[in-house]
């Protein structure tokens, strides 16, 4: 390729890169409800008013530099200057003002309207404690994943254990974030089923970037289903490899950190793991969720994600690894 | 020109290095001084413990037996022909606590001795470990006079086991089940599950654990021989604890123990160290407080951590503070959880 030709693909792709940013499940620009749904607008007229006023800047400065006389003399004007300068701009930012209030107006209106659905999500190091309350008040402890029915205002408690996280869904809401000693309550809404991706926001040391979720909206009554199903105890081992990997969990001590509800694995410090099946990603989205996801994260994870609070399990070997995988596999 | 000098001497081959040949006289104080020197100075930044304590020396006097006698030999008996035979040859040590100071002392044993034959300390990480040979030197009794010279035995030349059977060594430091451990460092191992006793044997044997006094002891054992003597103290009865009044420190440690502390990310050490978990995961009552107190400072300090079960640990002992490891040693000092092990549960589920 000849040098200007490269330098120009060079600097083409290079101005593409941040567009491909703004697709996919992880996007403020494809907004998929609340929040996020009311923002939309006001991004894309914020941004359209920046862009036209840009666009006019920069004509009206060729003009004043390189123009027809008759031209330069018009901008030269008192009633021009005074138009241009100071009443566009007061016109402008009032109205963009006024409109952003109305939006963050109606975020307020939708919190109080949220009372029944209630999510509390606590930031941990470097994962997502979820509890889901039911309408009869029990609570239902799941992990990193976020699940929501479609078309409901769902009230999402933020808090902290340790450190300052921030909690960030680009496609449904702004972030907000959760800190140590205090409640900040976010109203999310699906507007249609499907699948985005979250993101701590705010540096929470170690493993910061590698903290992420899964938000999975369903239909209404899908997700009631979900919520019964979720809040039973776990599935019972049924063939003998599952058996084998049950065993496994607890002579290695992985009920010390973890909780399967209806066995003796009651630890707290880390994901509750009695659905961990049906979720869609372990180790806070960092690797998707099948039986050999589970062996490599167990005899593995500190390399996966360096500085997890996790132990690396290399004393076991490929077998129990397999064995472990499967019963995992097996707590949808 | 003595550069020269000295050059035209070591081509030309003409000093004598035979072992038969003792150095020039003024050739021998030069290095014997050089060395008095270098070890003073070297030693300059050594801290003392306290080496009062009788059992540390009764330790070390049981290392002493096979690990230095060999070369040095030890009150009561006579020196080795073979060692006898070493240019500069192995003195005898009853009078070494008059000859160096202790940090001095310590650092001899801890680094040994260039050209000499003297051997540095085999855990290369374990300074900790060498105090108890430092507290033998410095008791070390005279030697008996009194006893006609072809009366003595000679320290068998091989490191590691002379007594016919390998279990009776392993009672002079680890106790034999009724007696206690001859040191508050050294482990007891009756009652201890069979699949870690074996493991940590292979561990030093492979020189994967670190230990100046366990390490040779393993290197001379061979499979089966880890295999028996595993089994053999996993089927014994672990020894009965020592009553100690709970304080304040041992409850705080058994909360510890049972229920971790969850605001530190730490998690129970019951639901790793008990019968019923992992053969692999050794059983913590009745460990001496101070065992445990050293085992877990190296497990932080990464000395005990390149393992796949040392890492399991570490990760663990980490987030351990000062004062919690001085209350979870009070509660394991005490007797721990006590609940009687039954010696099935022991051997199951390896
Ligand atoms: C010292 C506490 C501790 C022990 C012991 C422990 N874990 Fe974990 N585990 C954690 C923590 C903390 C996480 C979250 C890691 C992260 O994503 O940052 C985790 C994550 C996991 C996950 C991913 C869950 C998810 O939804 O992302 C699985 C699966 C898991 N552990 C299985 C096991 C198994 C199997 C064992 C025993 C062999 C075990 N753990 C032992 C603390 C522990
Ligand atoms: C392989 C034989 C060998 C072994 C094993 C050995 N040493 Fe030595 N050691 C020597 C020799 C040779 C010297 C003589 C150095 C000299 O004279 O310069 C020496 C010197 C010493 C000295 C200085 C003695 C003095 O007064 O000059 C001390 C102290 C000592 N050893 C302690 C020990 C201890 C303790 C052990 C066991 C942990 C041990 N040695 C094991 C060979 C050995
Ligand atoms: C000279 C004293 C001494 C003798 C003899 C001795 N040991 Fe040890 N042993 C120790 C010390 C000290 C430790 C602690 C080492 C460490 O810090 O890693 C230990 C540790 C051990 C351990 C690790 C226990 C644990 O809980 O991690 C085993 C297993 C062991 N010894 C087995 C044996 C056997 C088997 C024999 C006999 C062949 C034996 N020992 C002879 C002093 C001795
Ligand atoms: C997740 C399981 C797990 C938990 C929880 C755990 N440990 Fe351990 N621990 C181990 C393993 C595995 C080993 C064996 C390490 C080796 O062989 O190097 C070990 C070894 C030890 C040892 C050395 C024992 C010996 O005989 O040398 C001590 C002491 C110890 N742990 C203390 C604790 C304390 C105190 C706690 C609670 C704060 C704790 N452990 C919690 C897994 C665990
Ligand atoms: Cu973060």
């Amino acid at each position: 390729m000849a040098r200007p030709a490269r330098v120009l693909a060079c600097t083409c792709s290079s101005a593409m890169l941040p567009l491909a940013g703004c697709a996919g499940i992880q996007s403020a620009l494809v907004p998929k409800g609340g929040e996020a749904l009311d923002i939309d607008p006001l991004f894309w007229t914020s941004a359209g008013v920046a862009m036209a006023v840009m666009a006019m800047v920069t004509i009206l400065v060729a003009v004043a530099l390189r123009g027809p006389v008759r031209w330069r003399q018009v901008l030269s004007r008192e009633w021009f200057l005074t138009g241009g300068g100071i009443v566009l701009p007061i016109v402008v930012l009032t109205f963009l003002l006024v409109y952003g209030f109305l939006v963050m107006q109606a975020g307020a209106t939708r919190m109080s309207a949220a009372g029944e659905h209630v999510v509390t999500v606590t930031g941990k190091r470097w994962w997502w404690r979820v509890v889901y309350r039911t309408p009869e008040g029990r609570e239902v402890e799941s992990a990193n994943e976020l699940r929501l029915p479609v078309g409901r205002k769902v009230m999402v408690r933020l808090l902290s254990d340790d450190v300052i996280h921030s909690f960030w869904v680009p496609q449904l809401a702004g972030k907000l974030d959760m800190i140590p000693g205090r409640i900040n309550v976010l109203t999310l809404e699906a507007a249609e089923p499907g699948i985005s991706r979250g993101q701590c926001a705010e540096y929470c040391g170690g493993a910061h970037a590698l903290m992420a979720f899964h938000v999975v909206a369903m239909p209404a009554a899908e997700y009631d289903a979900w919520l019964a199903r979720e809040a039973m105890p776990a599935r019972v081992p049924a063939s003998a490899e599952e058996e084998r990997g049950a065993a496994l969990f607890t002579a290695n001590g992985c009920g010390a950190c973890h909780t399967i509800a209806g066995t003796r694995a009651q630890g707290r410090l880390g994901p509750d793991l009695t659905h961990v099946g049906s979720r869609r990603s372990i180790g806070a989205a960092t690797l998707p969720n099948d039986a050999a996801a589970f062996a490599r994260w167990i005899a593995e994870n500190d390399h996966i994600k360096p500085e997890n609070l996790m132990p690396p399990y290399r004393n076991l070997a490929p077998d129990e690894l397999r064995a472990l995988g499967a019963f995992l596999d097996l707590l949808e | 020109m003595v550069a020269i000098g000295l050059g035209l001497l070591a081509v030309s081959g003409l000093y004598n290095v035979a072992a038969t040949r003792p150095h020039f006289r003024p050739v021998d104080h030069l290095i014997k001084f050089a060395l008095r020197r270098s070890i003073s100075l070297h030693s300059l930044g050594v801290l003392l413990p306290d080496l009062t304590d009788p059992a540390l020396a009764q330790l070390g006097r049981e290392h002493f037996a096979t690990g230095c006698a060999p070369c040095h030999s030890q009150p009561g008996h006579a020196r080795h022909p073979i060692a006898r035979g070493m240019l500069p040859s192995p003195p005898r040590l009853e009078g070494a606590a008059s000859r160096w100071e202790t940090r001095e002392l310590f650092w001899i044993v801890r680094h040994g001795l260039k050209f000499t034959g003297m051997p540095a300390w085999t855990g290369r990480d374990r300074d900790d470990e060498v105090w108890a040979v430092v507290a033998y030197l410095q008791r070390m009794p005279h030697d008996d006079d009194t006893v006609p010279a072809r009366e003595k035995r000679t320290p068998a030349l091989g490191f590691g086991i002379d007594e016919p059977s390998p279990l009776a060594r392993c009672a002079a430091c680890h106790g034999d089940g009724r007696r206690r451990p001859v040191h508050a460092s050294v482990p007891v191992l009756h009652g201890q599950k069979e699949g870690y006793l074996a493991r940590a044997l292979s561990e030093y044997h492979d020189g994967r654990r670190q230990s100046g006094i366990m390490e040779p002891l393993a290197a001379v054992l061979s499979a089966e021989d880890i295999g028996r003597i595993a089994r053999h103290f996993a089927e014994a009865d672990r020894p009965a604890a020592v009553a100690r009044p709970g304080d304040a420190r041992v409850a705080r440690g058994r909360r510890i123990f049972r229920e971790g502390v969850p605001r530190q990310e730490l998690p129970a050490c019951r639901s790793c160290h008990a019968p019923e978990t992992s053969a692999q995961f050794p059983l913590l009552d009745g460990l001496s407080g101070h065992y445990v107190e050293a085992q877990l400072g190296l497990f932080r300090s990464g000395v005990r951590s390149g393992t796949t079960h040392g890492r399991i640990m570490s990760v663990i002992a980490e987030r351990l503070s000062p004062e919690q490891i001085a209350d979870i040693a009070a509660f394991l000092d005490s007797g721990g959880e006590r609940a009687p092990v039954p010696a099935e549960a022991r051997r199951e589920g390896e």
